[in-house]
């Protein structure tokens, strides 16, 4: 019987362990901005069924974006009091890994925020549903064709394009304007102006207003924008040349492009300290708090440098990003991939096509600054003033995002590069071999 | 099989850990071992590439010198949890006023999460708002901010002493503990026998100390070597590659390129770095004490 009894207790220790190991299957690091059952799950009540969709975002993890969002999903859910709605939000730098973390342990929400950078390795690893079949021929043909080609891989759209968040310059018009410049249309003239910029404003010997905001850090967010900025030099971090891919990165163009570059902050002292530090967030502050006079950016930064310092609305102005042979913009393009493994696919879609129907564009527009992608929308838009202006301008510069399925190692590859320069580490020559190396042997890997 | 009845016993209330030991560290060490063997992407990609991968790390050196990097960055946080360890250690077994208090207030770092140590001292640390430039801007020792994370030495410095913070309270816990069960008739012995301090600490704590030492050594070298969360969140392995340590590497293998194959064969060569480091520990300090 004592022997039962002890067996019985080993037994039931042995199972609560396994009951509480496998009884929290959610993922843990995404916040949910819903107090609801992550499940997405129907549940039965009196009239129609109760689905729940769940959406990873990253517009929840920024402001004003994240409580915007959450307002249009609300209203939406008014409309459909079947739907339930629950965001789980995920910073940029994090989304790729997050998604690669649930899709292996096959846990992808219904629904989850998408870019060109990523949709060829999503699309690989069978993450997507066929959203030319969900959303129809028709309907595709009230976006602008070059925005569903840039969410496109081999003709087929891996996601519903949501905004565009080109990249361009913003200034302080204001300053600009004391000072009698105009907005710098070359490399060279950008340098005069930051030079001009940079200076002591309180006469305590110190500088304490600088230039340019760069951002220097080590993720897509320094790498997008510094990429950019290479092809205003003419240098490419990965083209198809004849059927194969090519790198400029070790090109003279592209050791020159690096030098002024990286000049900006190592020799004319345009840069405020910390560069390599400075991610974007730090940077939209710098702008915010008038410590940096430029910055290369997205529209979306708008939204937030007016959430900190609203004193600057129609301070501020946009121009396409200098060029040294041409100027060069991303498309910036965001939206919504269905997952392969939704169960709501239709509704999601649904939802989606709310998302971007042209009042909710509009007022999205209005408070992200972030670009709508509908034809009659963009027709309609209200970007007429100077600090949005630019970013329209930049749109006729974008290019696409090159169509190779381990693009988003590149990012890192520049990123280091500009790092090495930027602190000293390497010579520019140096920097630039060590990025062609890498670049080739990721093009060799991935079977040129 | 079980002849006697208490062994049995035994086996069976053991039976729950050795289940979670099993599920948590066997199986997805034998299963990183077993990816490390292919070119995958965890879903639909199975490309049997045996050991190409390690031929590859051993033939890459950027894993050599991110391992090299690895090895510097845990020999300077060890040196320097045991020398803070050991000084406070050596203080607080004085039982001199107010011990309890500073026990509390010195074990703080080690309760905090290592997210929160990072987040705290990156700002610290911040050219434009840190605590530390305006401190010694005001001082007059500087007459500009310093990009204490964005400069490769200084960067390398600055994530060790964060480290060091972060963990000596444990090392000061443990040789304290050590330190308390070492006999005062030993001390009084050596005393008599006309010993100063230096070789009372030299001939009579070190070798009270050993057993703790050791098991101290090996659990903070191996911890300190993998350590990933407040590089990660002070530097992600920059500026450059300055702070890149192998666990970062391995992160940016995976998460980064989705490179799981290589990924996994840098982490299986952790592993046995780890392993290798603690044997030697015990060869050279177990002294024939097991």
């Amino acid at each position: 019987m004592r022997k039962h009894k002890r067996l019985l207790i080993s037994l039931l220790l042995v199972l609560a362990l396994l009951v509480t190991a496998c009884g929290n299957g959610n993922s843990g690091s995404g916040s949910s901005s819903n107090a609801a059952d992550k499940q997405s799950g129907n549940s039965s009540g009196s009239g129609e069924e109760t689905i729940t969709l769940r959406i990873i975002s990253v517009s929840q993890t920024e402001n004003p974006d994240g409580p915007a969002e959450l307002a249009m999903a609300e209203e939406y859910m008014k409309q459909n009091p079947n739907i339930k709605i629950e965001f789980i939000g995920v910073p940029m730098n994090d989304l790729y890994k997050k998604l690669t973390t649930l899709a292996t342990s096959n846990d992808l929400p219904d629904a989850f925020t998408m870019t060109p950078q990523f949709m060829r390795t999503a699309k690989d690893m069978g993450m997507l549903a066929n959203m030319n079949e969900l959303l129809g021929e028709e309907y595709l043909k009230e976006f602008y064709p070059n925005v569903l080609e840039e969410a496109s891989v081999d003709g087929e759209l891996q996601f519903l394009p949501w905004v565009a968040t080109p990249l361009a310059l913003i200034y302080r018009g204001d300053w600009f304007e004391e000072e009698g410049l105009e907005a710098p249309e070359t490399w060279d003239e950008f340098l005069e102006v930051a030079r001009k910029m940079t200076k002591d404003t309180d006469g305590d010997g110190q500088i304490d207003r600088w230039g340019y905001g760069m951002v220097g850090t080590r993720n897509g967010s320094g790498a997008d924008r510094f990429m950019a900025k290479l092809r205003t030099f003419g240098v490419a971090e990965i083209r198809e040349e004849n059927g194969q891919w090519v790198t400029d990165l070790n090109t003279d163009k592209a050791k020159e492009a690096f030098k002024f570059l990286t000049d900006l902050n190592n020799v004319h002292g345009v840069i405020p300290p910390g560069v390599t530090e400075t991610g974007f967030p730090e940077a939209a502050t710098l702008m915010a708090t008038g410590k940096v006079a430029m910055m290369i950016t997205g529209p979306n930064a708008l939204g937030n440098i007016y959430s900190q310092n609203p004193d600057l609305k129609g301070k501020i102005y946009s121009t396409p990003i200098p060029k040294a042979e041409n100027h060069a913009a991303t498309f910036g393009l965001l939206g919504y991939a269905v997952s392969a493994t939704s169960q709501h696919k239709e509704e999601v879609v649904k939802y989606l096509k709310f998302m971007v129907n042209k009042e909710n564009a509009l007022k999205w527009n209005e408070l992200s600054g972030r670009l709508p992608t509908k034809i009659e929308v963009g027709q309609d838009q209200q970007l007429t003033g100077p600090d949005y202006a630019g970013y329209v301008k930049a749109l006729e510069y974008a290019y696409l995002t090159p169509s190779f399925s381990q693009y988003s190692q590149f990012q890192d590859i520049v990123a280091e590069a500009y790092q090495l320069i930027l602190t000293g580490a390497a010579t520019v020559d140096e920097a630039a071999e060590n990025a062609a190396d890498r670049a080739m042997k990721v093009i060799n890997m991935a079977g040129n | 099989m079980f002849t006697n009845k208490g062994k049995r016993v035994g086996y069976w209330f053991i039976m729950p850990a050795v289940i979670t030991l099993i599920l948590l560290v066997t199986y997805p060490l034998l299963y990183g071992v077993y990816l490390s063997f292919f070119n995958t992407n965890l879903i639909n990609r199975w490309d049997f590439v045996g050991l190409e991968h390690y031929i590859s790390i051993f033939s890459d050196t950027k894993f050599l010198k991110s391992i090299w990097l690895t090895l510097q960055y845990t020999f300077w946080v060890v040196v320097g949890h045991f020398v803070v360890g050991m000084i406070l250690a050596l203080t607080l077994n004085l039982n001199l006023k107010g011990q309890t208090f500073f026990r509390v207030i010195l074990i703080l770092p080690w309760l905090f999460p290592e997210v929160v140590v990072a987040l705290l001292w990156k700002w610290l640390f911040n050219p434009m708002y840190g605590l530390i430039n305006a401190a010694l801007l005001n001082l007059g020792w500087i007459d500009q901010p310093v990009s204490w994370l964005g400069q490769e030495k200084i960067a390398f410095a600055a994530v060790i002493i964060v480290s060091i913070w972060k963990g000596f309270p444990m090392v000061m816990m443990l040789l304290l503990a050590g330190l308390q069960n070492i006999s005062k008739d030993l001390y009084e012995a050596a005393s008599i026998d006309g010993a100063t301090r230096f070789k009372a600490f030299r001939y009579v704590t070190i070798p009270g100390l050993m057993p703790v030492l050791s098991v101290t050594l090996i659990l903070d070298t191996v911890w300190w070597f993998k350590h990933f969360n407040m590089i990660w969140i002070l530097t992600a392995g920059g500026p450059g590659n300055a702070t890149n340590v192998v666990s970062i590497d391995i992160f940016k293998q995976a998460f980064e390129y989705f490179q799981f194959g290589p990924a996994s064969a840098m982490a299986v060569m952790v592993f046995f770095i780890c392993f290798l480091i603690g044997y030697v520990y015990r060869r050279l300090l177990g002294n024939g004490n097991d």
